[in-house]
């Protein structure tokens, strides 16, 4: 069984008012224990709906969400689902509750009924996960975006959730935070096996991940490796979306005639394929098609 | 603009006065208060002034700043002195105009002044040496005696703590939007009272549009991370009496009995 | 004519346990018709400065003119003047959709002009102006409430109102962040627009080395609240090591171009600061070739 299975999901905010908006359209996916998935699609493509729903902070209008076989609709247990589940969101001054660090990283477990020893014990560990102890007594307003969003990461973790969404958590945080954020998505998919959904707007964060979905007005447009995404330049170029600036480069290399390999997604497979170029044509001079 | 602006007056630290238990403290300025009123003996006020001068000196807050906190109360105080010595009945000691000074008032005048003055500086070592956030711990301690005559001890401890978490982030805010709207014009500072009123609606907008976004996305967040209000929730941080809070206690003890023996034996005072 | 800073410093709530300073020993100057980037990492003090060029902020020492015009000044002759100065200079705040509050766009966007005492005709006539400028079309827009639009088109209506005080000198903080590709991509294609077409000196501070890379003309970096370097892009951003120092990585293009050299493409020195993906690439196919035909001749020769 799938750890994430959408049936059919559609959405609609204010249903039957005058501004009704239809947010997501008959989305079917499931999501595997362990897999590291980045969502993408243009301002209003669905994506934070989306994510809203894997936490039942929203409930489908039409079709199924289930979390582990648990349906979001059922009230008993939704908070069985949230501890499965942990969200990190876009600001991150609107998501710390408590005015020192330790004490917001805390917030989950308290709320949860865990013995106050055990929750010190998950509070360190959670901390030191992010590499945020240093930081254990600051006031967040002190902390840089990056860092604010570490402790929110180090909220869910402290929750022993077995999946986290981030929904957009990165959108207002400069390259170094962004950066910041990336690793240690990348250190809790491969260290500790914790299932990613990861929604952005940056392509470059989007080839870190296993798959990428890609949603244009509430709907499903792709689904597929970052290989298989990524080479499909135009289209994503016609959901207001950009590539990365490797598969870019690539992709107006190819068209000018030289001969590159289909599947140049991150730097590293563009340098490679391009010194390979540049020895080919040394020994041969073969590798420059006309 | 807005810079100048903290929230209490805390001053980190590790002096005993700052590892005591707030509760404990709380409690103990609570009595401290009840000595102060009621025991009017000069032995009293020279023990509780000795006691005073002590803790502010234990409690390693530099001295300017601890004096400093009686200045907004300045001239209550002077006001109290000058009442008081024109106003009892006694030996005189000079005349103004038709009022006359007396030994008498000078006296009672110095000891009420002594009073508001200890009061003052009492209170603000409790907010000198207390965090804001432990005083929201040891506030909901204290409330949640009170929870079964229906006190909503939990809630207002989280109203609290969300208050404090969100204040900085609301007057950086403000500022931004005070300056974002002075770039395009606007005039705080001059003209009439209702030009001004007018002028605070560009500021406030925005301001309450910011306020009620944070609030909702908080509400989601909350959620997110099992928030269900305070039942069946538990605390990382539990307060604990240590030995020295103990300590704390019966010393208090102690010098409450010992006033009120002296109170008792020597009702006029043997100064 | 130009913003001069001249040796400012700014301290920020000075004789308090919490004195910081923000600012030190900054001289700068930005001719008009330029366009600046400011880079540096989270509390370099790029804000700081940036609020010193319209008079937000008053330097704790030095002095900031605008074009010759003191705006901090004593006498009060020179005070209107100063005024006057300091309204040359729009400013344009990160985030800058969240200063709306009017209920339909046109006012919002005429907020500026009325406070400047502007007539109807003239309100009327800047706000179609600055709408034209950030493609918003009036008709469609003006009676619309600001907070039914999307995030960068939210944006776009507080830029036009700044604009619509036709500032010589725009200053904008973080003009793209939190906006999606394409909302970023037309922003910056807006602020292209400007400086090209209405000749308007653009100030913005960016932590996108690649958006600073391709529109520049001068970068400054920021450290610690001291000004480490400034030059164009060409002569700032070779310098990685200092670069480093101040907490900024160079530009992705550049970091790309420099590994593929490293790889064997023999890309010039000119053809690492190629400033589009585009004339990176026409850069690296010519090295390409020419490592074709250096082999191809030495085959020749050997022949």
């Amino acid at each position: 069984m799938a750890l994430i299975e959408l049936d059919r999901l559609s959405h609609v905010y204010h249903a039957g008012e005058e501004n009704e908006h239809r947010a997501l359209t008959d989305v079917s996916l499931s999501i595997e224990a362990g897999e590291f998935v980045a969502v993408l699609g243009s301002n209003g493509s669905g994506k934070s709906t989306l994510a809203k729903h894997l936490d039942a902070l929203l409930l489908p209008t039409s079709g199924v969400c289930r979390i582990d076989g648990m349906d979001t609709q059922n009230v008993d247990q939704v908070w069985r689902i949230r501890q499965k589940v942990g969200m990190v969101f876009q600001n991150p001054d609107n998501q710390l509750i408590a005015a020192i660090v330790e004490d917001d990283v805390a917030f989950g477990p308290e709320n949860l009924g865990v013995p106050p020893k055990e929750i010190r014990s998950r509070v360190d560990e959670a901390l030191s996960v992010v590499g945020m102890t240093k930081f254990r007594s600051f006031a967040p307003h002190l902390l840089s975006g990056g860092q604010k969003q570490r402790i929110a990461i180090a909220g869910a973790l402290a929750m022993q959730t077995e999946c986290l969404v981030f929904d957009e958590a990165t959108a207002m945080l400069d390259p170094e935070g962004r950066a910041e954020i990336l690793a240690v998505v990348r250190q809790l998919h491969k260290e500790q096996h914790k299932t990613i959904v990861y929604i952005t707007h940056f392509m470059e964060e989007a080839a870190a991940a296993d798959r990428i979905i890609v949603l244009d007005h509430g709907k499903l447009a792709m689904d597929g490796t970052p290989r298989e995404v990524f080479a499909k330049a135009d289209e994503l170029q016609k959901l207001g979306l950009d590539v990365p600036l490797s598969v870019e480069l690539g992709a107006r290399l190819r068209a000018d005639g030289i001969d590159l390999p289909q599947a140049i997604v991150t730097e590293d497979d563009l340098v490679q394929a391009l010194g390979a170029a540049a020895g080919h044509a040394g020994k041969g001079g073969a590798a420059l098609g006309d | 603009m807005l810079n100048n602006i903290t929230i209490g007056q805390y001053f980190p630290g590790n002096s005993v006065l700052h590892r005591l238990d707030p509760r404990t403290k709380i409690a103990v300025l609570f009595f401290l208060i009840i000595a102060i009123f009621v025991f009017d003996q000069p032995v009293a006020y020279l023990v509780l002034t000795l006691l005073t001068f002590g803790c502010m000196v234990v409690s390693r807050v530099p001295m300017k700043t601890q004096i400093g906190s009686l200045k907004p109360l300045w001239w209550i105080i002077l006001f109290t002195f000058l009442i008081h010595l024109f106003s009892a009945d006694g030996r005189p000691l000079f005349h103004i105009w038709i009022l006359t000074a007396t030994w008498e008032g000078l006296v009672r005048g110095f000891f009420i002044c002594l009073r508001l003055a200890l009061l003052l500086l009492l209170s603000s070592l409790l907010t000198f040496t207390t965090s804001p956030l432990k005083l929201t711990d040891a506030l909901e301690a204290i409330l949640s005696s009170l929870k079964s005559i229906g006190v909503p001890a939990h809630e207002l401890a989280m109203m609290m703590t969300i208050a404090l978490r969100f204040v900085p982030t609301l007057i950086e805010e403000t500022d931004k939007i005070m300056k974002a709207q002075q770039s395009r014009g606007a005039d705080f500072l001059t003209g009439s009272i209702l030009h001004r009123l007018k002028n605070v609606v560009p500021i406030l907008v925005p301001l309450f549009i910011s306020a009620f976004r944070r609030a909702d996305e908080l509400a989601m967040a909350m959620e997110a991370r099992c928030y269900r209000g305070g039942i069946g929730r538990t605390q990382m941080k539990e307060l604990r009496f240590a030995p020295l809070d103990y300590v704390a206690w019966g010393a208090t003890a102690v010098l409450m009995v010992a006033l009120t023996a002296v109170a008792i034996l020597f009702p006029k005072g043997f100064l | 004519m130009a913003i001069e800073l001249q040796d400012i410093s700014y301290t920020y709530m000075p004789g308090t346990p919490y004195e910081r300073k923000a600012l030190k020993h900054v001289t700068l100057s930005i001719e008009e018709g330029g366009f600046v980037a400011i880079a540096g990492h989270t509390g370099s003090g790029k804000s700081t400065l940036l609020q010193h060029l319209n008079g937000l902020l008053t330097p704790t020492s030095g002095q900031v003119l605008v074009d010759g015009v003191n705006l901090s000044p004593k006498g009060k002759a020179e005070k209107a003047k100063a005024l006057a100065a300091r309204r040359s200079v729009g400013m344009v705040f990160q985030y800058a959709e969240h200063q709306l509050f009017e209920e339909t766009i046109f006012e919002d966007i005429a907020f500026g002009l009325r406070n400047f005492g502007c007539d109807e005709a003239e309100v009327d006539e800047r706000v179609r102006t600055s709408m034209a400028l950030v493609h918003l079309d009036f008709e469609t827009y003006r009676d619309r409430s600001p907070f039914q639009l999307s995030g960068g088109q939210m944006r776009r209506v507080a830029l036009a109102g700044v604009l619509a005080l036709q500032p010589k000198y725009l200053v904008l903080d973080e003009p793209t962040a939190g906006l999606d590709p394409k909302g970023r991509k037309d922003l910056l294609a807006t602020i292209g627009e400007l400086h090209r077409k209405e000749g308007t000196t653009i100030i913005f501070v960016s932590h996108n080395m690649d958006d600073i890379f391709q529109l520049a003309d001068t970068v400054v970096v920021m450290r610690q609240g001291e000004m480490l370097l400034s030059g164009s892009p060409a002569e700032v951003f070779p310098q990685t090591e200092t670069i480093a120092k101040a907490g900024l990585r160079p530009p992705q293009l550049m970091t790309l171009l420099t590994r593929i050299q490293e790889a064997g493409v023999p890309l010039t020195a000119d053809d690492l600061l190629s400033r589009t993906p585009e004339q990176a690439a026409r850069a690296i196919e010519r090295a390409l070739k020419s490592t074709q035909n250096q082999k191809g001749r030495r085959g020749n020769d050997a022949q």
